[in-house]
């Protein structure tokens, strides 16, 4: 049994050169720092969430930017914290599936049962299903400049 | 003619490359958003309905809300930086970050109860009407959901100390991690529509 393991490890390390270059994902992911600063991007924007609770603003534009800002904190979890913007597309295509089925369902249960009568709230919508979904879909290309690079992989140290 | 294998992170060579727990595990995330989906929906849906008693908007307490959530927000950088320290193979690190994972989200499920406590003396229950109804259900699977994380997180911790937690078993938390942050996400969605939307409506 533990032959086997140690052969299926030895398969895996020998093969992994070959897998890494057909999913290059594979190689490279984010370190601490880059986490930081995203969490700090995070806090920031539910900073401002907040405030804007309290700000005396348009109905409309209330909506809007609080819908804006909720869609920037998804897609800083999702494409870092949960590495679908380094990992397999598989696994993005995967959960923007059932993301797309959820948000186009329920917003059809929504419209038909008018809880969402404004037109300007249909547009927003509209662009909550088309975004989010969008994002996950279109595949990073690698060396594309974006706001945060990921860190070169430093190698384990030896040992437990 | 056989099926060609490839190498994977973790675990055995499968013909697509990658592991299938992890396929499995955002197979599941993704069948989870239609969960909550149909729970924000229904929350949306009877919202704006008259009904006698009070409603969850009249009671918010939103500095009290942004706090939670800011602490939720906060566990998902310790739990990624669990990830990270054990694909370092820094193992007292990770037990650090995997108990405060657990610290935080122990805090937000706390602040939780603390609130439902405070609607229900305000005359809030879950029999009151049907906007506390469906906000009663829908926040408090999604504190299920928490809690649920939390063992998971204790269980990963508890493994580590045993010793059954090598490098080469950090799916394990990347597995936990992925259902963290998504509950995260879930959070970061009913925040803005449970919470802080209706003040306009």
């Amino acid at each position: 049994m533990a032959d086997t393991s140690e052969a299926v490890a030895q398969t895996a390390q020998e093969t992994r050169p070959q897998a890494v270059a057909e999913e290059p994902e594979l190689a490279a992911h984010p370190g601490p720092r880059q986490y930081v600063l995203v969490a700090i991007w995070l806090a920031v924007a539910t900073a401002i969430e907040v405030a804007w609770y309290y700000a005396d603003v348009p109905h409309a534009l209330f909506v809007a930017l609080l819908l804006f800002l909720s869609f920037i904190k998804f897609n800083l979890v999702v494409l870092w914290f949960m590495h679908l913007r380094f990992d397999s597309p598989i696994f993005r295509r995967l959960f923007a599936t059932g993301l797309a089925l959820a948000l186009s369902v329920y917003l059809i249960v929504l419209v038909i049962f008018g809880a969402l009568k404004a037109p300007w709230l249909l547009i927003v919508a509209f662009f909550l299903l088309v975004l989010p979904v969008a994002t996950l879909l279109v595949r990073t290309r690698r060396g594309e400049p974006t706001v945060l690079q990921p860190e070169p992989s430093e190698p384990p140290p030896a040992g437990h | 003619m056989a099926t060609p294998v490839k190498a994977v992170e973790h675990g055995a060579p499968t013909s697509t490359g990658l592991s299938n727990a992890k396929l499995g595990m955002w197979a599941f995330l993704a069948s989870e958003c239609l969960l909550f989906g149909a729970l924000i929906s229904t929350f949306l849906l009877y919202r704006g309905r008259q009904v006698t008693g009070p409603t969850p908007q009249k009671l918010y307490d939103i500095p009290y809300t942004s706090v939670s959530s800011f602490v939720l927000l906060m566990s998902s950088l310790t739990m990624v930086l669990a990830l990270a320290a054990i694909q370092r193979g820094d193992h007292a690190k990770l037990r650090t970050w995997l108990v405060a994972t657990a610290l935080l989200g122990m805090t937000f499920v706390g602040g939780q109860v603390y609130e439902f406590t405070r609607f229900v003396q305000d005359g809030m229950t879950i029999k009151t009407n049907v906007v506390a109804s469906s906000f009663f259900t829908l926040t408090g699977l999604h504190g299920a959901h928490v809690t649920g994380g939390i063992l998971m997180l204790l269980s990963l911790f508890g493994m580590s100390l045993d010793g059954r937690l090598p490098t080469e078993k950090s799916e394990a938390v990347e597995l936990v991690g992925l259902y963290w942050h998504f509950v995260d996400i879930v959070w970061i969605v009913i925040f803005t529509v449970v919470y802080l939307i209706p003040k306009a409506g």
